[in-house]
């Protein structure tokens, strides 16, 4: 894979959530850094949502079906029968990612609001429900080279705020040198309301 | 084969009668039920906090859950019989699972909740305790939150042996939340705690000899300790007997006696009313920081409450209230 293509594809987060909440924001913030200059932000309805997206990335109303129609584009969708491969991203135009804040237990939601609506491919990156700049994360090692199968997957962090309460988050976090790469700002969100509590 | 048929079949029964009784005895307070085989039919023993809401006005609740456990699950000649869980509800996993689930339900921040049932649990002399919520909590992604405090096992024999494990399901606005309460109980013994018995006078040779052989002293392992004969129980533990069906229905003094108390009117009332409280005694289980975290109700309101609870539910006894 060569440095060019890779730069010339595009990371479309499909906007799915009804708001822009602060988790979703610092996920979304996160992505655009891990594909900078070439983040599209598809499907934003709100005014006001698009208008603070607009610092991370091109806003779009549309959807990436009708946005990127004629394009080559995947979608990255857990459902997918095929992995994605560094191969995928010769002549690719954009990979596809659902701007949705999950369950647990995954509910395919990727798959009935985006895949089922579109003409383009689908591609997983496995079996482990990732958060969105995970994902993003992941789309770019892939595209730099990297097997999908070489990529560590720290699953249910567990964050500890105090010796008495923690918090996990069930979903899969790409490791590094040992260490999960957790959204910047995170740990200080989930933590904040502790520490509002003591003051 | 058909032995074991018979105790699956036995046993989803006994796990519908229980689903049954937690939908149907809500607000009560489920604590566990257990079900007896006797000679003249089946006893059903229903653990709860507040054993007026299962029986009913003069019986009237509790004669219909027996005729609907008879006729929805074919039990033979149900009996059921109420215990009050009393003062050990705080050592009650359900209960205390029940109660959180309502206390989210009723608008409470989740860390609040976890730490004030952590609290409460640890005062009531447990080993240790682990609370979870997890669900969107905060309407955004799902998480899991864990509040944690002393021993919690998780699994082996010592797991089955010392924890009570309760469950419960909170309905919100944005979704569902789990609640699940893990209970080390108080008298919990570890395998690995060890205690040396001293030999005691009494053990020592009666007759001084040369060179008497110092007894060994004895070494009492929980397993010893279970196998060793039962001692009799003094009057203060022993189990509560079951309460008779016929009994009158729980005593609830009005919250309205509250504008007695100095200071406290009429929007005070509407405000506990309004966090569905309903009476005085229900107010003196809370405790100042459950009562701080009720939607309107000040530091100085709730300590003059906590002041003066105790006087008004005398004084209601005394006028009958």
């Amino acid at each position: 894979m060569s440095p060019l293509s890779m730069k010339e594809t595009l990371l479309v987060v499909e906007h799915c959530e009804k708001g822009l909440s602060e988790w979703l924001t610092l996920e979304y913030r996160h992505a655009a850094n891990i594909w900078p200059r070439h983040t599209l932000f598809t499907n934003v309805k709100s005014p006001a949502t698009a208008a603070k997206l607009r610092a991370y990335g091109e806003v779009t109303r549309e959807k990436a079906n009708d946005h990127l129609a004629g394009h080559r584009c995947l979608i990255l969708d857990p459902k997918a029968a095929a992995p994605l491969t560094p191969h995928d991203f010769t002549g690719l135009y954009a990979v596809i990612i659902g701007g949705i804040l999950g369950y647990k237990t995954p509910r395919g939601r990727t798959k009935a609001l985006i895949s089922d609506h579109s003409s383009f491919e689908t591609r997983h990156i496995g079996s482990i429900q990732l958060t969105i700049d995970g994902a993003a994360f992941v789309a770019k090692a892939i595209a730099l080279g990297m097997k999908l199968e070489d990529i560590e997957i720290a699953y249910e962090v567990e964050i500890t705020h105090n010796p008495v309460h923690s918090t996990v988050l069930p979903f899969g976090y790409p490791v590094i040198d040992g260490k999960p790469i957790i959204t910047p700002g995170l740990i200080e969100y989930l933590t904040r309301d502790e520490e509002t509590k003591k003051t | 084969m058909a032995n074991e048929r018979k105790f699956i079949r036995e046993n989803a029964k006994r796990s519908l009668i229980k689903r049954f009784l937690v939908k149907e005895i809500e607000g009560a307070g489920f604590g566990g039920m257990s079900i007896q085989r006797t000679p003249i039919g089946t006893r059903v023993n229903i653990l709860v906090e507040r054993p007026g809401m299962v029986i009913g006005k003069s019986g009237a609740k509790i004669r219909e859950l027996t005729e609907s456990i008879r006729v929805k699950f074919n039990v033979d000649n149900p009996q059921i019989e109420i215990q009050e869980a009393g003062s050990s509800a705080s050592l009650n996993a359900q209960i205390m699972a029940e109660k959180l689930a309502e206390a989210l339900e009723r608008g409470w921040h989740f860390r609040r909740a976890g730490h004030s049932t952590v609290r409460r649990i640890m005062q009531s002399g447990a080993k240790g305790c682990q609370v979870i919520i997890s669900g969107k909590l905060t309407g955004e992604r799902h998480r899991t939150e864990k509040f944690t405090e002393g021993h919690v096992k998780y699994c082996g024999e010592t797991a089955k042996q010392m924890m009570d494990i309760g469950f419960a399901v909170a309905k919100l606005k944005p979704g569902v939340l789990g609640v699940k309460v893990r209970i080390m109980r108080p008298d919990a013994r570890m395998p690995d705690d060890i205690k040396i018995i001293q030999p005691t006078a009494a053990a020592a040779p009666v007759t001084p000899a040369p060179a008497p052989e110092v007894p060994a002293p004895v070494v009492e392992t929980p397993a010893a300790a279970e196998t060793a004969p039962a001692e009799p129980q003094p009057a203060d533990v022993e189990e509560k007997p079951p309460i008779e069906l016929d009994m009158d229905v729980e005593k609830k003094t009005p919250i309205t006696l509250i504008t007695k108390i100095p200071g406290i009117g009429p929007s005070i009332v509407k405000k506990l009313e309004a966090a569905k409280i309903s009476s005085l005694e229900e107010l003196m289980s809370m405790d100042l920081d459950d009562l701080l975290a009720i939607e309107g109700i000040g530091q100085k309101t709730a300590e003059n409450l906590v002041k003066h609870l105790k006087r008004l539910i005398e004084e209601g006894d005394v006028n009958g209230a």
